[in-house]
């Protein structure tokens, strides 16, 4: 049973699967309101989840492939660990780990603001790159084996 | 329906109960008319004497509260500092971040009648308080998960990261892998 | 936070869950279930918890239906009796 393309579906979809994403990296990085990472990354990860029903799996993993879904995944828990050895390797020992006032960024806008600013850019958009390719990933895998015989509910 | 067995039902109907006894019994976590009481009691007392009194007054907590502090768990680390406040004396601690040197308020030792009370400064309104001049986040959710407790989030993040990678050894098995 | 409103989320909330449990067919219990997560989200949003409301909303009607559902298209529809 080989997925059948809906034009209305796929429509609705090609509209809206921009704005989730939009909307996603909105939630990640806007300390404002409410939702941080985890959050962006779970919504970006409907939006594949709205691309897979509407244009089938195999567009789908074609959109983002295995290679970059690991890689993905991967990369986020590194720029959030990497992050907190950064500020202990730049302020020479004197920090301990993950404490971002040590970043010589302090030295241009203040503790406060560094620790801000690499809360809502470095951490945030880490742990939304690996729930989103996580999440993304378990979804194509279980959906995947189902594809070949089964088929999209 | 399914029959399902009148212990499964009963015990859902006293779940649920519980359930909206427990939701209902939460103050509010916005609610400005339930804050968070500043001071923790430690339920340690000791008499005010003179001598007490006067060692507190020139910056030294005396023996017999220290040792009480202690054995409560709450080693008094060597450098606070005593600073005379209305009502009672605040307990500043060094908190040995090489960054910030600054001495953190924690303890506060209240005067009720002869007896002296201790009291700890409870995290979740110093999270509220200092907050925003701390991490330059309007967020405290974000803040909180991000950088008080950054270290917690990135266990959190590395359980998500192996639950993937479990899915993708256990689902995979095209031998592309 | 108005006490009446949440009292009648919750007792609905026990309800879904009673016939998530009672139904057969296994594509509608995840619909409740997805329909469980919304109504609890509603109830943290309207108790000032609005990141956790957020969270319960993109974790529970989103990803977890989404798995659920792709793990039912392996399956057999229909419960044993």
């Amino acid at each position: 049973m080989k997925h059948k393309p809906d034009v209305i579906i796929n429509t609705i979809a090609r509209l809206m699967v921009p704005f989730i994403q939009m909307y996603a990296l909105y939630v990640m990085v806007g300390t404002e309101g409410a939702g941080g990472g985890f959050q962006g990354g779970v919504v970006f990860a409907a939006s594949f989840v709205l691309f897979v029903t509407a244009f089938g799996i195999t567009k789908g993993r074609s959109r983002l492939p295995e290679s970059w879904n690991t890689a993905l995944s991967s990369l986020g828990l590194y720029l959030y660990a990497g992050i907190g050895i950064l500020c202990i390797i730049l302020s020479l020992g004197i920090a301990n780990y993950l404490n971002y006032g040590a970043l010589p960024l302090a030295k241009l806008t203040g503790i406060a603001m560094t620790r801000g600013l690499v809360i809502s850019f470095v951490v945030e958009v880490g742990i939304a790159l690996t729930v989103m390719a996580i999440f993304a990933s378990i979804f194509f895998d279980l959906a995947w084996k189902s594809e070949d015989e089964g088929g999209e509910q | 329906m399914k029959a399902i067995t009148a212990s499964a039902l009963v015990l859902v109907i006293l779940l649920g109960a519980l359930f909206i006894y427990v939701a209902e019994d939460i103050p509010a976590f916005g609610d400005p008319n339930s804050p968070a009481n500043r001071w923790v009691n430690l339920s340690i007392s000791v008499d005010a004497g003179a001598d007490v009194l006067t060692s507190l007054n020139d910056g030294v907590v005396p023996e017999v509260l220290a040792e009480k502090i202690k054995d409560r768990g709450f080693p008094l680390p060597p450098g606070y500092k005593v600073e005379e406040e209305e009502g009672g004396w605040n307990v500043l601690i060094p908190t040995g971040e090489r960054l910030y040197h600054e001495l953190q308020e924690y303890y506060f030792i209240n005067r009720e009648g002869d007896r002296l009370w201790v009291y700890r400064y409870s995290a979740p309104v110093r999270w509220q308080e200092r907050c925003e001049e701390e991490t330059g986040v309007p967020n405290m959710v974000t803040a909180g998960l991000a950088d008080y407790r950054g270290y917690d989030t990135l266990g959190e993040t590395t359980v998500i990261f192996t639950a993937g990678i479990s899915v993708i050894l256990l689902l995979r098995r095209r031998g592309k892998l | 936070m108005i006490i009446p409103i949440d009292l009648l989320a919750l007792f609905f909330l026990v309800v879904i869950a009673l016939a998530a449990i009672t139904v057969r067919d296994l594509l509608a219990a995840i619909v409740l279930l997805s329909a469980y997560s919304f109504v609890i989200a509603a109830v943290w949003v309207e108790m000032h918890a609005v990141d956790v409301g957020f969270t319960e909303a993109a974790v529970g009607a989103g990803a977890t239906t989404a798995f659920m559902i792709a793990a039912l298209a392996r399956m057999k529809r229909e419960e044993k009796r």
